[in-house]
């Protein structure tokens, strides 16, 4: 693990192990609705909304967690250096993000500004470990940019495989 | 009257809900706005002349709660400037955090979390997140709670 990864990945454990406190709350607005507080337009109770959290490795590298009193929204960015690495990245949230349902707290559209969403509720921690959740976000935070950056060098390998499929009968 | 159904009701209940200014608790002894630029001053003359600890205690003993955007982001780039010199010129800012008292460690978190958010901050986001481990480490996670849920916002 390079340098700069360890500090920003406890940065995001520490936050989420803190924004993951989560009770089931119903909705203030509507009769019998329990809807994620974060997702909800809350001009009317501004005190179910905590402070968001934004932990940035520079520019290109951060995660937004934005709790509140029973729902978590956890956006993270990407690192994309170069075009090929935004095509790939956005197919790859586009692969995953179609098949939300599978992973329970995926979000089906990210923030605006980020590349992938999780949002985190209740019910999700009623089901499942808080520590495993928190274990799962991060080891995809550290796999995604394992993942394509492998995916880049394969891409470069096979183009130039084809690039000299093409050329030999002009050698 | 156009459209009565959709009037929002609640909207006109006093005591029902709370808007986001009235849930900001009282703050007793608020910094005055004109008080900001001789704060600033003395902090940096702390740093060029070494004092590192007081320099960062001076810049997180009293932070702007009430000010305005502009005077809050002035303080922001001070905060800044003081951290990345004390990390520049030390190499193990521990006992920094150490000698702050709990209040100002939460302030120091508080400020790590908006730092991180600005512009300037992201790019230097590995002295920054080198601070913020060092102070989580030895606080434990009290002051993240209480950066999520403090209304007195930096």
């Amino acid at each position: 693990m390079s340098q700069s990864l360890k500090p920003y990945l406890t940065a995001v454990r520490s936050s989420l192990t803190a924004a993951i406190c989560l009770e089931d709350f119903s909705s203030q607005l509507v009769e019998r609705h329990n809807r994620p507080e974060i997702e909800v337009d809350n001009s009317h109770n501004p005190e179910l909304i905590l402070n968001p959290m934004v932990i940035a490795r520079n520019e290109n590298e951060k995660v937004l967690i934005e709790p509140s009193i029973n729902s978590v929204r956890v956006s993270i960015k990407i690192k994309q250096a170069d075009e090929i690495e935004q095509i790939l990245v956005h197919q790859f949230a586009r692969f995953l993000t179609s098949r939300a349902e599978n992973f329970f707290i995926l979000r089906r559209v990210p923030i605006k500004g980020y590349d992938i969403s999780f949002l985190v509720t209740n019910f999700h921690t009623e089901q499942m470990l808080k520590d495993k959740l928190v274990d799962f976000i991060i080891e995809f935070m550290e796999e995604v940019d394992k993942e394509i950056s492998e995916m880049k060098l394969f891409l470069n390998a096979r183009a130039r495989v084809i690039a000299e499929a093409y050329l030999t009968p002009f050698d | 009257m156009e459209d009565w159904r959709r009037i929002d009701i609640d909207a006109f209940e006093p005591d029902k809900f709370l808007s986001k200014e009235e849930l900001v608790p009282a703050i007793a002894n608020p910094v005055d706005e004109a008080a900001i630029p001789s704060i600033i001053a003395e902090c940096k003359a702390k740093l060029s002349k070494g004092q590192f600890a007081e320099a960062l205690k001076t810049a997180l003993q009293n932070p702007p709660y009430l000010s305005s955007p502009a005077a809050k982001a002035s303080y922001d780039q001070l905060v800044f400037e003081t951290l990345i010199s004390v990390k520049n010129n030390n190499t193990d800012i521990l006992p920094f955090v150490k000698q702050l008292s709990s209040d100002e460690q939460d302030t120091l978190v508080k400020y790590l979390y908006k730092i991180m958010d600005t512009s300037y901050g992201s790019k230097q986001g590995a002295v920054l997140l080198a601070w913020y481990e060092k102070t989580v480490e030895f606080t434990g996670l009290g002051p993240v709670i209480r950066f999520m849920s403090d209304r007195r916002t930096v």
